[in-house]
């Protein structure tokens, strides 16, 4: 082969592993997963309701994807700030949930841990850690905190990630139905 | 690569049990001042009974690994101020099996998690929670027993993350 077709198809080879990778990625093999799969369907209407507003702050600890297999699905923060301002907006257990503006209270939350691991041949079980704490905005004062711990095990087809990003979800939507049912039992406002 | 080159890393690479232990303590908390562990018996929640008492077991691993490393333990029911309380229960154990995973790798796989929670034993606050999630997922015939070694990496996994939380200052 000449010096130039040698190049030539070097240079092949190469596009063609770019282009493998950017299917790859474009085909959601490595993601976050989406803030609607991580919403739980909340059974009931919350015990008691607090008349006040809240607010969510940024959520912190989330985890970038990357290219390590058990890695490649991820819950990340904003992710998580949407499926839990979706939540307390279905939960109806504040007045409101404020996007903008002031608020009486602030809802942080804070991703200790995600760790999904091999349960079978196309099964997943995540397990998630999430501190949660609901303070005053004006006055700074710790009115609740909670750290939930949760785990989905879910199956998936080969060759996908779906049984990481599934059992992602589920851990995620038991984590924050827990912390709801909590949140409407535990805290009392006068 | 030689045979037995690649026997040896195979062996050392041979039955990993995968996972990270977490220990996360309230924002404010030290645990410095508790002298003594009360361990409560680890629960059953997984919804299943098994060939052995895995729960049984798993706690006795968790308080004798616990005094192995220093720490002071109370009697159940007998809590005092400076004792720290562990509440602990097991949510998954999966037996698996080493065959099937010779075979298939990620079929047969031996999973443990114990999730638990630190209490302060007079006033009854959460001071904290913790997690060990393990799982063998390969390794095939060489992680034989994995069903009965992974509930002493669990223990092992509780016990270093206590004792080291309560040495903090």
């Amino acid at each position: 082969m000449s010096r130039a077709g040698f190049i030539g198809t070097e240079t092949l080879g190469r596009a063609i592993v770019v282009a493998v990778a950017i299917a790859g990625l474009a085909a959601g093999c490595v993601a976050t997963v989406s803030p609607e799969l991580m919403v739980p369907k909340l059974s009931a209407r919350p015990a008691a309701r607090i008349d006040k507003t809240v607010a969510v702050a940024k959520v912190t600890g989330g985890k970038e994807p990357s290219l390590e297999p058990m890695e490649s699905m991820t819950i990340g923060n904003e992710q998580f700030e949407a499926a839990l301002i979706e939540t307390l907006d279905a939960s109806a257990l504040f007045r409101s949930v404020l996007r903008t503006g002031t608020s009486d209270y602030q809802l942080e939350a804070r991703i200790v841990s995600q760790q999904p691991q091999r349960a079978g041949y196309l099964t997943v079980t995540s397990s998630l850690i999430v501190n949660y704490r609901l303070r005053e905005t004006g006055s700074g004062r710790d009115v609740w905190h909670e750290t939930i711990i949760s785990q989905e095990t879910a199956e998936g087809r080969w060759g996908t990630t779906d049984d990481i990003k599934k059992s992602l979800a589920g851990a995620a939507q038991r984590n924050l139905a827990e912390m709801v049912e909590k949140l409407s039992r535990d805290v009392r406002v006068q | 690569m030689g045979r037995g080159a690649l026997a040896l890393v195979m062996l050392l690479t041979a039955g990993c049990a995968t996972g990270q232990p977490v220990i996360w303590v309230e924002e404010g908390v030290s645990l410095s001042n508790y002298h003594a562990v009360e361990v409560r018996a680890v629960a059953n929640e997984t919804g299943h009974t098994f060939d052995f008492d895995v729960a049984g077991s798993l706690t006795d691993k968790v308080r004798s690994k616990l005094a192995e490393r220093g720490v002071m333990l109370s009697e159940v029911g007998r809590a005092v101020e400076g004792t720290l309380v562990l509440i602990t229960s097991l949510t998954t154990y999966a037996p698996g099996s080493a065959a099937a995973r010779w075979v298939v790798p990620g079929a047969g796989t031996t999973e443990c998690i114990v999730k638990g929670a630190l209490v302060d034993g007079q006033t009854g606050a959460q001071l904290g929670v913790l997690l060990s999630h393990r799982s063998v997922s390969s390794g095939g015939l060489f992680s034989v027993g994995a069903d009965q070694w992974i509930l002493d990496v669990v223990a092992t996994d509780i016990a270093d993350a206590v004792a080291n939380t309560l040495r903090k200052r």
